[in-house]
């Protein structure tokens, strides 16, 4: 009898929410159309994520996290995000991304109480099965369900992430397992100059590029592969060089704008620094 | 033609800066960054639209990103600063200059608008870096609109670069007016 009139009361709850919804909806619709170019108003997120997480069956939000009390799942996790959803989440799940900027509604941050809020099993059923009127494909086609809960751990882990303990993009595991994973490199590109111009990293480190000028720049190098789209102001771009060698490259926005990456061998790295 | 109208353009930028304004304060140089990005933008947006040449329709688009980039960062820092741009002889001269350039370019088509429009922008870049060498570097006083003008500089001296490579293949041989002053 209580177990009934609980998820009637749920029904009830659910009708109601999908009802104002519906009516705001199409009020919203009316007033501004389809446009997605600005940010959602506070009311219509809350809505949204609470549509989203009751769409989830109630067996499914149940779940528990398998890898829950697994200290390292996290990292397996962080390194299958790097591959599949950096690019629109951000490097740390931030919502940080260059596309995220442009995208609504917005990428979330998973730091953010309303996403910790959530239950694994509704963390689980959104990564496997997408989100609806979002950028949030199903993944369930790429991810397996072990997958998919190292994922939810990292998610988890994200809010508490200090810099340094997480792997670097692209980077090979055994890499960031030896370093703790805080090796990488970075250049500016700062008053249409790469600083510094001449950078030694050993193989495999990644090369991070920062345009801390108020227009685009990119990176292009005739060979290595190094061929950076437009880096819009505020933006970052990395590259892994596999293999040892000199590598001059440039701004093909601004030709004078010259840099040179001098790839080493591993073993060099202990010496250096 | 082309000449005589470079020319003119040296000797009404020219002149301007270096003498009517020998040391303008912050409030003035504000106006002639701005006033500076503002003209190129306006040229680049024409050539976006007339440019027979893909390399030079790229050059203006290019322009007018970069210096878009330039103006709103320049923007930024005055209205941080509380320093309202005060409009002066350079300024004006920079406008009505570019102005000019604007109607004469409107007039052109074809490769004859590509040539008009790269011999411009070189002659106007190598001004403009002039005239930070020289006035607005030098006479800035706020260190954060000195630093500005400093970390822009090197952007504009690409621009210069970029736009006497395209007057190279574009197979002019205009000579840039009277400039012996060298970047980098």
């Amino acid at each position: 009898m209580l177990m009934r009139g609980l998820r009637l009361r749920s029904v009830i709850w659910a009708l109601v929410v999908i009802g104002i919804a519906v009516v705001a909806g199409l009020w919203m619709l009316v007033r501004h159309g389809l446009v997605s170019d600005r940010p959602p108003s506070r009311l219509e997120t809350a809505m949204a994520r609470r549509l989203v997480v009751l769409s989830i069956p109630a067996s499914a939000r149940e779940l528990k996290n398998p890898y829950a009390t697994d200290p390292l799942a996290w990292r397996e996790g962080a390194e299958h995000f790097q591959e599949h959803c950096a690019v629109c989440h951000g490097r740390v799940g931030r919502g940080d991304s260059d596309i995220a900027k442009k995208m609504f509604p917005p990428v979330p941050d998973f730091a953010d109480p309303g996403i910790q809020q959530m239950s694994d099993g509704a963390l689980f059923a959104i990564i496997q099965n997408g989100v609806r009127w979002t950028g949030m494909p199903a993944f369930r086609q790429e991810h397996t369900a072990d997958e998919t809960w190292k994922l939810v751990a990292f998610v988890r882990r994200v809010p508490a992430l200090r810099p340094g303990e997480y792997p670097e993009p692209h980077a090979e595991s055994e890499h960031a397992a030896q370093t703790g994973g805080d090796q990488s490199s970075a250049v500016a590109m700062d008053g249409t100059s790469f600083v510094p111009a001449e950078l030694h990293v050993p193989v495999g480190e990644t090369v991070t590029w920062t345009n801390k000028d108020p227009f685009p720049h990119d990176v292009s190098a005739s060979a290595a592969h190094l061929h950076s789209p437009e880096i819009p102001p505020d933006g970052t771009w990395s590259f892994t060089p596999n293999t040892v060698g000199r590598v001059e490259y440039i701004c093909t926005l601004h030709p004078g704008m010259k840099g040179v990456l001098i790839v080493e061998p591993k073993a060099t790295r202990r010496s250096r620094k | 033609m082309n000449i005589t109208r470079l020319l003119l353009m040296g000797t009404l930028i020219g002149p301007g800066v270096s003498a009517n304004v020998q040391s303008p304060n912050d409030a003035q140089i504000a106006a002639i960054v701005v006033t500076a990005n503002q003209v190129d933008i306006d040229a680049g947006h024409v050539a976006e639209m007339k440019a027979h040449d893909p390399q030079v329709k790229a050059y203006g688009k290019q322009m007018v990103t970069d210096h878009t980039g330039v103006n709103k960062q320049a923007t930024e820092l005055v209205t941080k600063l509380g320093v309202k741009p005060e409009d002066n002889a350079t300024a004006q001269s920079l406008k009505s200059g570019g102005e000019e350039n604007v109607k004469h370019l409107r007039t052109l088509t074809g490769s004859a608008f590509d040539k008009a429009y790269i011999d411009h922008e070189v002659a106007y870049h190598q001004q403009v870096l002039d005239a930070l060498d020289k006035t607005l570097i030098p006479s800035a006083q706020n260190a954060e609109l000195k630093a500005l003008l400093v970390k822009v500089r090197p952007a504009f001296a690409a621009h210069l670069e970029h736009a006497k490579q395209l007057q190279n293949t574009l197979g002019g041989t205009s000579k840039t007016p009277g400039h012996t002053s060298h970047l980098d």
